[in-house]
């Protein structure tokens, strides 16, 4: 079935996912109803709506060429800002602060765009050029106006998409970007309790961390952590000094004091007295589990971090974190 | 055979902008189920509803692999 640029029938869907099986990538997508995007994760806002048996029964399927079509029909709300990060160091805050005004549609480490993102390793022979338009055909269609007041789109990456900041600038030319880290000791410790899905082998390339194939035999996994998340902060660094457009670094502990005032001046968010009491309410609960008070666990990470952890987190991350906070310190 | 009987009522769904929002509007499971077999066997499309329910289990097991 065939679904052309106009089609009525995908008013109020949204693309939830993009798979690249039998070489061609498809688009399915779901009905979203009156479910915003205010859950920390994209794939929990859609879990949410999962819940209803129409949504979870019915969706349509379309190929990438109907979707970039219909962007060209239907680009969507305008992208104002796309915040990258090295994991573990507030960026789910941030999206709960940007989700937590009802005029922004934020996008938090949505699936469809990490599969576009990556599609050119599992479809070789892939564009850049071509990545960008299913980057923004998928971002344009994730970010209608489904609600009046929605104004504007912000999309917070996963992780391992700083390595792609070049292309994302390409394909948001002009649009401020933020880049979060945090104490690498920190960081470390959160992984080791739970590590995150690019702190294994198998996400990445080795050559996107510099190293061969073969070099990931026998290495910890705490040192292939620390090298990831040295490498991803090396891509935010560099990206930074080599910025066209206006960029900012904010370090966790930063959050609290000047979170509000950097977002507000970097994104031009224009707060009300009401915005503002919208992010104090963000601020004060757990991002990851708004159900739960934020409760600062800088002390408890440092006192729980392993040995080795430490010793990895000393020698890869250090050096590019000291970067960073100079980086940032100069302004 | 009632597996296809859904996969056809799955496409006039589709395609029915009238029929998805009586589905639409209907987010409790039991009445969803009573409504979907319903409309189903208007237009010739018989299931029962422990079938409907082990169509929702597999879309659920698809959709949580789908994110390993």
């Amino acid at each position: 079935m065939s679904h052309g640029p106009d089609d009525a029938r995908l008013e109020g869907w949204a693309p939830c996912r993009v798979s690249l099986a039998d070489g061609a990538p498809r688009v399915e997508w779901c009905h979203l109803g009156a479910q915003r995007f205010t859950a920390p994760f994209f794939d929990q806002t859609l879990e949410r709506r999962l819940r209803h048996p129409f949504a979870l029964l019915f969706r349509h399927q379309t190929s990438m060429e109907d979707l970039v079509r219909r962007h060209a029909e239907r680009p969507g709300l305008p992208v104002r800002g796309l915040v990258f990060h090295m994991s573990r160091c507030g960026s789910t805050l941030v999206a709960q602060l940007l989700a937590a005004l009802p005029r922004h549609i934020v996008l938090s480490e949505a699936g469809p765009v990490d599969t576009v993102l990556r599609a050119h390793l599992r479809m070789p022979g892939i564009t850049d050029a071509q990545r960008i338009e299913w980057l923004r055909a998928v971002v344009g269609a994730l970010g209608q106006r489904r609600f009046p007041e929605e104004e504007a789109v912000f999309l917070k990456l996963d992780a391992w998409h700083v390595l792609e900041l070049p292309l994302l600038q390409r394909a948001f030319p002009g649009v401020p970007w933020l880049f979060l880290y945090r104490e690498p000791v920190e960081v470390m410790a959160s992984h080791q309790n739970h590590r995150g899905a690019h702190m294994l082998p198998g996400l990445l390339e080795p050559a996107l961390l510099g190293l061969e194939a073969g070099a990931l035999e026998g290495m910890p996994l705490e040192e292939y952590g620390a090298r990831v998340l040295a490498r991803l902060c090396e891509a935010g660094l560099r990206g930074y000094r080599e910025r066209q457009g206006p960029a900012r670094l904010l370090d966790y502990r930063r959050i609290a004091t000047d979170g509000a005032a950097l977002l507000s001046d970097l994104f031009g968010l224009e707060l009300t007295p009401e915005d503002a009491e919208r992010l104090r309410g963000a601020a004060e609960r757990d991002a990851k589990n708004p159900v739960l008070p934020f409760a600062d666990d800088t002390a408890d990470k440092a006192h729980r971090v392993s040995g080795v952890s430490r010793e990895m987190a000393e020698r890869y991350l250090r050096p590019v974190y000291e970067a960073l906070e100079a980086e940032r310190l100069r302004g | 055979m009632p597996l296809e009987d859904f996969e056809r009522f799955r496409r006039l769904v589709l395609e029915d902008v009238t029929l998805q929002e009586a589905l639409k509007a209907t987010a409790d499971v039991p009445a969803f189920l009573a409504l979907a077999r319903r409309l189903g066997a208007e237009r010739g499309c018989h299931f029962t509803e422990e079938e409907l329910r082990e169509t929702m289990r597999a879309a659920r097991r698809t959709w949580l692999e789908s994110w390993i």
